[in-house]
C-alpha cells in the first residue's frame, strides 16, 4: 500500500517535472527565436525527456516484484549513459567553440577537460549512478542466486 | 562448479523415480531438475536433510567434490 501511494507520488511527479520543463523550453525558445538557442534547448531537453521516460518506467515497477530486474538494470544503466553522454556533447560544444582561437592540441584539449570537470553536479549525477547500478546489479545477483538455492 | 550431484546415481541405487522423490521429499519437480542437472547454486540443509531421509544416504552420497 505504501510502495503503491509513493509510485503514483513519484508518477506524478515525473509526469509534472516533463509538462512544466516542455512548457518553459517552448516558451523560452519561442522567445528567443534562434536556431542556436533552440538546438541548445533540445540538447538538453531530449536527454532530460529520455531519463523521464527511463524513470517513469523504473516508477512503474516500484510496487511490484519486478523492482529488482534485468530490465530495471539496464533502465538504470540506461540513464547513466544519457548523462554521460550529454557531459561529453557538453564538453565536445565547448570545445568547437574555443577551437577558433587556440593554436595546439594541448590548449583544446584543457578546454575540454576543463568543461568535463566543471560539470561537477553532472559528474556527481553519474558516480551515484553508477554506484546505484552496482548496488543494483549485487542484489539481482543474490536474487537470481535465491532463486537457484533448492 | 567443483561439486557434483550425484542424486541420479542415489535415485538409480533406490530404484525411486523423480516424480517420487518430489513428492516425498515435498520439493517441485523444477527444483529437483535444477539440482539433479547441477544448476543449483545453493542447497539449504532442511532440504539435504530430507533427501537424505528419504533415500536413507548420507549427504557425501548425493555431493561429491571433484577438482575442476
Amino acid at each position: 500500500m505504501k510502495n503503491k501511494s509513493s509510485q503514483f507520488y513519484l508518477k506524478t511527479l515525473i509526469i509534472t517535472s516533463v509538462l512544466v520543463g516542455v512548457a518553459f523550453g517552448l516558451v523560452a525558445a519561442y522567445r528567443m527565436q534562434s536556431a542556436l538557442v533552440l538546438l541548445m534547448f533540445l540538447g538538453v531537453g531530449a536527454p532530460a525527456l529520455a531519463i523521464a521516460v527511463l524513470l517513469y518506467r523504473l516508477a512503474a515497477t516500484l510496487g511490484t516484484k519486478e523492482i529488482i530486474s534485468r530490465d530495471n538494470l539496464m533502465r538504470v544503466q540506461r540513464i547513466r549513459f544519457v548523462l554521460l553522454t550529454a557531459l561529453v556533447v557538453k564538453a565536445v560544444i565547448v570545445m568547437m567553440v574555443g577551437i577558433g582561437n587556440l593554436a595546439s592540441i594541448i590548449s583544446i584539449l584543457m578546454i575540454f577537460f576543463s568543461a568535463f570537470f566543471s560539470s561537477w553536479e553532472l559528474l556527481i549525477g553519474i558516480l551515484i549512478i553508477h554506484i546505484l547500478a552496482k548496488v543494483f546489479e549485487g542484489a539481482i545477483i543474490l536474487k537470481e542466486e535465491e532463486a537457484l538455492t533448492i | 562448479m567443483a561439486i557434483i550431484v550425484n542424486l541420479d546415481v542415489m535415485l538409480a541405487k533406490r530404484k525411486m523415480s523423480l516424480t517420487e522423490l518430489s513428492v516425498q521429499v515435498g520439493i517441485t519437480m523444477a527444483n529437483l531438475s535444477i539440482l539433479k542437472s547441477g544448476k543449483a547454486k545453493a542447497i539449504r540443509f532442511s532440504t539435504l536433510d530430507e533427501i537424505c531421509r528419504v533415500l536413507e544416504c548420507q549427504p557425501a552420497d548425493i555431493l561429491e567434490y571433484k577438482e575442476a
